[in-house]
């Protein structure tokens, strides 16, 4: 064994097995673009039940106080929102990790896999229980920018065990998330385009670059 | 000159060798169903060349129950980390030199 074919060969081969073994490979571009679908859905299902003319700027807490039939529900519905899109999110990357795994002939759950999973859902966890904390004492236009920072920073924590593309989309989401808390009145919007158009952006670059 | 060829490691001129001291220096541990499915080799060939790379005091064996199964897990100790890498270096001189 010892052509300079072979070691160059062999050199590729450890570069790949070094790949394989760190990162999971099986998220879908094709999901990150439901995904993103899904949550402009959400934002305008939110927005058209409650009156409000897409693009106008909006206050939770105003809306809240304002009294009122609506009024009472707006914590219940922006929680419903969240948790539907939160929720189809998932499934949605799921059942697409699974056929790519299978097409790619690659392991659904291994090691690599657990690590992605553990350094996501750590900061998404914690701030699903900060936004439960805001949504409970009524900060209801912190929500948005809350939710955008610490998704991003989960994303940019899994971007270590998945292609790069995922650390890159976190840090775009997280910075995202630090504007709309500069403008709460447009924070929804902001929260559309960190959710939405970043996650179709991100799925689109995902499949062509790494799914042909 | 010493010839760098003698720098070569003889412990990994098996692929499967360097395949296995690949997943180990980027990863804590792995378990061996793991290394056989990213190899691709038979239960017992994985056997023997992590026995034999045992022997050098390259990787150590981790023994451990997960609920009431045994899992097996294996890491690269100090010593098995710095040989891959002057190996790596080897490879390294002999193809830079051929492109000279």
């Amino acid at each position: 064994m010892s052509t300079e074919q072979d070691h160059l060969e062999s050199i590729r081969e450890m570069r790949n097995l070094m790949e394989r073994s760190t990162r999971y490979l099986s998220l879908s571009g094709m999901a990150g673009v439901m995904v993103g679908f899904i949550a402009l859905a959400g934002v305008a299902a939110l927005l058209t039940l409650m009156g409000i003319p897409i693009g106008q700027p909006v206050s939770f807490i105003d809306l809240a106080a304002s009294g009122g039939r609506e009024a009472s529900q707006i914590k219940e519905r922006i929680l419903i929102m969240a948790a539907l899109v939160f929720t189809l999110s998932m499934i949605v990357e799921a059942v697409f990790a699974v056929r790519n795994a299978r097409k790619m002939g690659l392991p659904l759950w291994d090691a690599t896999a657990r690590r992605l999973l553990t350094a996501l859902l750590i900061p998404i966890v914690g701030g699903g229980i900060y936004c439960i904390s805001l949504l409970q004492s009524g900060r209801l236009d912190d929500l948005a920018a809350a939710s955008l920072m610490f998704y991003g920073l989960g994303l940019i924590n899994a971007g270590k065990y998945a292609v790069p593309d995922v650390g890159r989309l976190g840090m775009a989401v997280f910075v995202t998330g630090l504007a709309a808390s500069f403008f709460p009145l447009q924070a929804v919007y902001f929260w559309a385009f960190g959710f939405g158009i970043l996650h179709i952006i991100y799925g689109i670059s995902i499949h062509f670059k790494h799914q042909r | 000159m010493k010839g760098f060829i003698t720098d070569f490691n003889k412990a990994f001129e098996s692929r499967i060798r360097l395949g296995i001291m690949s997943i180990l220096v980027v990863n804590e541990s792995v378990d061996f169903a793991t290394l056989k499915n990213q190899l691709q080799v038979t239960d017992g060939n994985m056997a023997s060349h992590l026995s034999a790379l045992e022997k050098l005091n390259y990787v150590e064996v981790r023994k451990q129950f997960i609920g009431r199964k045994p899992n097996t897990s294996y890491a690269v100790t100090a010593e098995g980390r710095q040989a891959f890498a002057s190996h790596l270096d080897a490879l390294e001189k002999l193809i830079s030199r051929r492109d000279a």
